[in-house]
This record gives structure tokens, sequence and C-alpha cells, in this order.
């Protein structure tokens, strides 16, 4: 298997429910709209559904208007590590499962 | 009684995703709601509520686990300020939330619980199956 490798970049688009409910006066992105979000982009790019996700690490909070920087590093034939950084900071890592494409 | 709950988290509005507490113990609680399927959900993103939006369901459900053990227990610390910080291992159907059942379900049972962290297994299913099985490790500290 050739490992295959992404970067790019991403910002949140979350409906204002959101943001002013999670938190009112600190907003925070939750880290399901985060893993969400995350899995819509990866299913994008590869056309085949996020069907788990393992080891998530969530260590620094995410703002609402931040643009993170993505790494996405194939592990084998179904699951992706991804790590996820905000202004140089990592905020989140996880290993993403794929199922089969539909 | 849950916006008495919801009242001792920081969530607020639409955030406040849970209607209505089923059953709670010491050990575990299952909360139900219906509003997975409106338009207007705070988690929708590009039209879509992905199934691992099913987490924040999770983790809602253990932070009201949480204000009610507090209430039981003055000396534990309270869910107020419960945030997930680890998932050991999600399994999430491939299906979107808002084309499940009418009735979202809940479940979370403590596994271990310490003075600052606690470990909870947690199920989100509708009357037609499972949509998300997560084992989450929380913080029980602040958020501000």
């Amino acid at each position: 298997m050739v490992s295959e490798a992404l970067e790019f970049h991403l910002k949140i688009d979350l409906p204002s429910s959101c943001i002013e409910g999670h938190f009112p006066g600190r907003p925070l992105v939750p880290g399901a709209a985060l893993c969400a979000a995350l899995a819509q982009e990866l299913e994008l790019r590869l056309r085949r559904p996020v069907v788990g996700v393992a080891k998530l690490r969530f260590s620094a909070p995410v703002d609402p208007n931040a643009e993170l920087a993505i790494t996405a590093q194939q592990r084998s034939e179904s699951q992706w590590r991804l790590r996820v950084a905000a202004a140089g900071q990592e905020s989140f890592r996880g290993l993403f499962n794929l199922g089969e494409a539909q | 009684m849950i916006e008495d709950l919801y009242a001792q988290l920081p969530h607020a509005g639409a955030m406040c995703l849970l209607d209505r507490i089923e059953h709670w113990d010491d050990s575990a609680l299952v909360a139900t709601t219906r509003r997975h399927r409106d338009v207007a959900h705070p988690l929708r993103q590009q039209g879509r509520l992905h199934a691992l939006a099913g987490l924040e369901y999770a983790a809602q459900a253990c932070a009201l686990h949480g204000v009610l053990l507090g209430r039981l227990d003055s000396a534990q610390t309270a869910g107020g300020n419960t945030v997930v910080a680890t998932v050991q291992l999600l399994e999430c159907a491939s299906g979107d939330l808002d084309r499940a059942g009418v009735e979202l379900r809940a479940e979370v049972r403590c596994v271990l619980r310490q003075s600052h962290s606690a470990i909870y297994e947690s199920r989100v299913s509708d009357g037609e199956g499972w949509l998300l099985t997560a084992s989450l490790g929380l913080m029980l500290s602040s958020v501000n």
C-alpha cells in the first residue's frame, strides 16, 4: 500500500445558535462539531464514509473564528491519522476509520 | 426538570440538546430528544448533521449525570464544567443523525469516576438501532 498524505486548511462554519449556546461569553467549537467537520471533509476528499474514530484527544479549545491547519496521514487502507492545529498550537488529534465507498 | 439541570451547565439556548431524562441512578443516565431533525439544528454543517455530531448528545448526557450526582453528594465535583478530553473508541452509523427515527436516545454509564476525571461508556440510538457508541474520557474542570 502506498501511504497518502493530505494537508489542508479548514474554517468551521457553524450556525449562530451553536456559537451563542456553546458557551455564552466564551464561544468554543464543540468537540463533536469539530469531529463532524473533519469527517465531512474527509468524506468529500476520499469519497468514503467515516464510520468511527479512535484515540481522539482534544488538547486545546478551538475558537469559532480560527483557521485550522489539518495534517492527514494514511495509516492503513481504512484508517487516517488527523492532526489539527490552530495558530500553531495542536488542538486535536485522532484516528478516523473509513467504510467502503458507497 | 431538565431545564434546572442545564442551568448548572455552561450550555444555553438551542445547544441544550436533550429534552427529557428518562432514567438515572448513581452510575447511569438515559435521556431523549426529538429535535435532531430540526433544519435549524445548531450542529448542522453544510446542510448535514453528521452521525459524529452525536458525540455531543453523549457528552451532554454525561454532564447532566454529573450535575445529578453533585446534588446527591456535595463533596463530588458537579458536572457543570465537564468537558470531553479523550475518546478511546467511537463507532458511528454511516447515515446522518437528522435521518434517524423520531426520537433519539442517549444512554451513558459511568465506569470510573474520580475527583477530576471520569470515564463513561455511551450509546446514541433511535427506534431503528444504534447510531453511535463511544468511550469518553471526561475532565471535570472549569471551562473558564
